[in-house]
């Protein structure tokens, strides 16, 4: 993850004014370093999505139609499922991002001789797999699992499995680790020197939030959440084993008209829209981050 | 002072009222480490006082308790009378100067400067008055909308200061304040700092490990050595008399020669260096010399003179001649191996060259004593 709010002292520090744009010849073997990722790219990723495309717009290879996207995008229940999947991601990118802040935050700033062990216990659930960590929370959210029967015991009706909420809770849980692992690089980076300095001006601990961390970790933020929700939008298991058939996501619509319905130019159509979606969110936010890094290089001079 | 003020001074004693800031038998424990050992040390109001010591003798420690960043283990810290012990940096009313100056890199030039007058009940019109006086005083009005990596190392440390001074506050503090900038430029930004600070009349301290620049401009030297303070006092006074061989050593260049006090005078003590050599000179301040016990005579470079082998105080061999443009370095050495830094005008560089044997002398006047 690129750290574009990076603050150490500017290079200037030794004289005249930095040239921000400074040009360099780029030589053509870093092209040829790119080969080896590129040709995987082009095969696992680039030909098969190209064929869901081709699936997406003729099944049968001759007759172009645009049936599959009508139903996909022309019908309430199917953009139901698609505003769903949106919403989830976006909720589960801001529950990351405000349990993962203080998190990264103090792990960053940790001098501890723990802190090794404590970034390891924040990685740590990364090991299990997610299927794993997503049966573990269908224990806990049973109808007779611990939150159930904690609120029946004030008289409430509670059951997260099959929820919209539940969904949402575990998917923060098997995610968050990527938002801290992004922020932990941005924070690490903004040196305490200017939270000393914004305290040392009069500000208090939540102004120094406010002015100077939060700014200056916007491009970890924004990079983290961008992480969290395409993984979040994308993912089958969590929405699957905890929401099941009452909170369909699209990649469980993905699942159910391949695999139950054998539609595969319908389940196509809906992985393209997924792809879009996932597409312009990523678009969005690398110009935000863009726009991030140029006005931290000051280069609007 | 009414005596009926609650918030009226705590503690007068003996603090003069053009004491800014006491420091009263500070002491910060790390463990069983002790960063800071007993200090004691009054900064008068208005004047510039430098803390020079090696890395790691405590200064940084001292200048960030004065700051609020670091609490001390014991003593107390009075500005203007009332112990701020306890009160956070957003409270105190000192301003820090980082050593790496900790722009706000989100924010320009005049962004930067405002940042303080923003917590401050200022009005947005008079906010951006001050803004605009301190960027014209610090000659930085055309830079106001810049970034902080957009200017040069010179500029940054001069925002860095402006947004310290805009808050008016009693105590300027300064980290390292030039030791980001290369040489040329920090002798010209110290002279221009100590014009600022002259100007507007502030109590400032500043924390550096460079005796010439500590020298150059402080009024106040305190000179720290593992934890303690070695000597306080104008630089001339700790040049001339150094307090303790520690300071003779660091401040400027000296000749250290070993020996035993052959005989203590009203007005001088005679010193048989090992080489037999009697030498007198004057006992350095407060300093405590036994008959018989074991002392130090030291002697700076520029206050040497050399002659005719037999003719001087002591003779020695030409090792090495540095010619440094303004002046000129000889360094030798006697036969029982005691080396002598000589400095003189240029021309001894070429009266004495290189292996030849010459007198050495200086005048008793500038002869310190120390234990």
């Amino acid at each position: 993850m690129s750290t574009p709010t990076s603050t150490s002292p500017p290079e200037s520090a030794r004289g005249g004014p930095v040239t921000s744009t400074k040009r360099r010849r780029i030589s053509p073997t870093p092209w040829l370093l790119l080969i080896p990722g590129a040709v995987l790219y082009l095969l696992v990723f680039v030909v098969p999505q190209a064929g869901l495309l081709a699936q997406s717009i003729s099944p049968d290879g001759v007759a172009v139609t645009t049936e599959h996207y009508e139903a996909v995008l022309g019908d309430r229940f199917a953009l139901g499922i698609i505003w769903r999947s949106i919403w989830i991601a976006a909720l589960v990118a801001a529950a990351c991002a405000v349990l993962g802040f203080p998190l990264a935050y103090q792990l960053s700033r940790s001098t501890s001789r723990f802190k090794g062990l404590l970034v390891a216990l924040t990685l740590f659930p990364l090991l299990t797999s997610a299927v794993i960590r997503t049966f573990g929370w269908q224990v806990i959210f049973y109808e007779t699992g611990p939150i159930s029967t904690f609120f029946s015991w004030f008289g409430a009706d509670v059951t997260l499995i099959g929820s919209q909420a539940g969904v949402i809770i575990a998917l923060t849980q098997v995610l968050l680790p990527f938002m801290v692992l992004t922020l932990q690089g941005v924070i690490r980076n903004i040196p305490v020197a200017l939270e000393e300095a914004a305290q040392d001006l009069g500000d208090g601990p939540i102004a120094v939030f406010t002015r100077v961390l939060l700014p200056l970790s916007k491009g970890g933020l924004l990079g983290g959440s961008l992480l969290v929700f395409s993984l979040a939008i994308s993912t089958y298991v969590t929405p699957a084993l905890i929401g099941g058939a009452r909170v369909q996501v699209v990649a469980t619509t993905i699942y159910q008209q391949a695999i139950s319905l054998v539609n595969y130019p319908r389940a196509a159509a809906f992985a393209v829209v997924l792809l879009v979606i996932t597409g312009i969110v990523v678009l969005v936010q690398t110009r935000l981050l863009s726009g991030e890094s140029a006005a931290a290089r000051g280069s609007e001079r | 002072m009414s005596a009926i003020d609650p918030a009226a001074p705590a503690a007068a004693q003996g603090e003069s009222p053009e004491t800014e800031l006491s420091i009263r038998g500070v002491t910060k424990r790390y463990g069983q480490v002790k960063a800071v050992d007993d200090l004691t040390l009054d900064i008068p109001r208005g004047s510039l006082t430098a803390l020079l010591g090696p890395s790691g003798c405590g200064k940084t420690t001292t200048l960030r308790m004065l700051g609020g960043f670091v609490d001390s283990t014991e003593g107390q810290i009075h500005l203007r009378g009332h112990d701020i012990a306890g009160v956070p940096p957003h409270r105190r009313d000192t301003a820090m100067v980082f050593q790496h100056y900790a722009l706000f890199p989100h924010m320009t030039v005049a962004g930067n400067l405002a940042y303080g007058l923003r917590r401050r009940k200022i009005g947005k019109r008079d906010r951006a008055d001050r803004v605009g006086e301190m960027l014209e005083l610090l000659g930085l009005s055309h830079l106001a909308d810049r970034r902080p990596a957009a200017l040069s190392g010179g500029q940054a440390q001069r925002v860095a200061v402006g947004r310290a001074l805009i808050l008016n506050p009693s105590v300027l503090l300064l980290d390292e304040p030039f030791s980001a900038l290369d040489a040329q430029l920090r002798t010209s930004t110290r002279t221009e700092l100590r014009r600022l600070q002259q100007e507007l009349a502030i109590t400032a301290v500043f924390v550096t490990h460079d005796q010439e620049e500590a020298m150059a401009i402080a009024d106040q030297v305190a000179v720290m050595n593992d934890g303690r303070l070695e000597q306080v006092g104008t630089p001339q006074e700790i040049y001339e008399n150094p307090a303790t061989r520690f300071v003779a050593g660091f401040i400027g260049a000296a000749n250290l020669l070993e020996g035993t006090v052959a005989e203590t005078r009203r007005d001088a003590v005679i010193v048989t260096l090992s080489s037999g050599i009697a030498v007198s000179g004057t006992a350095g301040p407060g300093a405590v010399l036994a008959l018989g016990a074991e002392a130090v005579v030291i002697v700076r470079p520029e206050d040497t003179t050399m002659s005719e082998p037999g003719t001087g105080i002591l003779d020695a061999t030409v090792e090495t001649v540095s010619f440094l443009g303004s002046a000129s370095e000889l360094r030798l050495r006697t036969d029982d191996g005691t080396a002598l830094s000589v400095r003189g005008p240029r021309s001894l560089a070429t009266d004495h060259p290189r292996g030849s044997v010459r007198a050495v002398s200086w005048p008793t006047a500038a002869t310190r004593i120390l234990p």
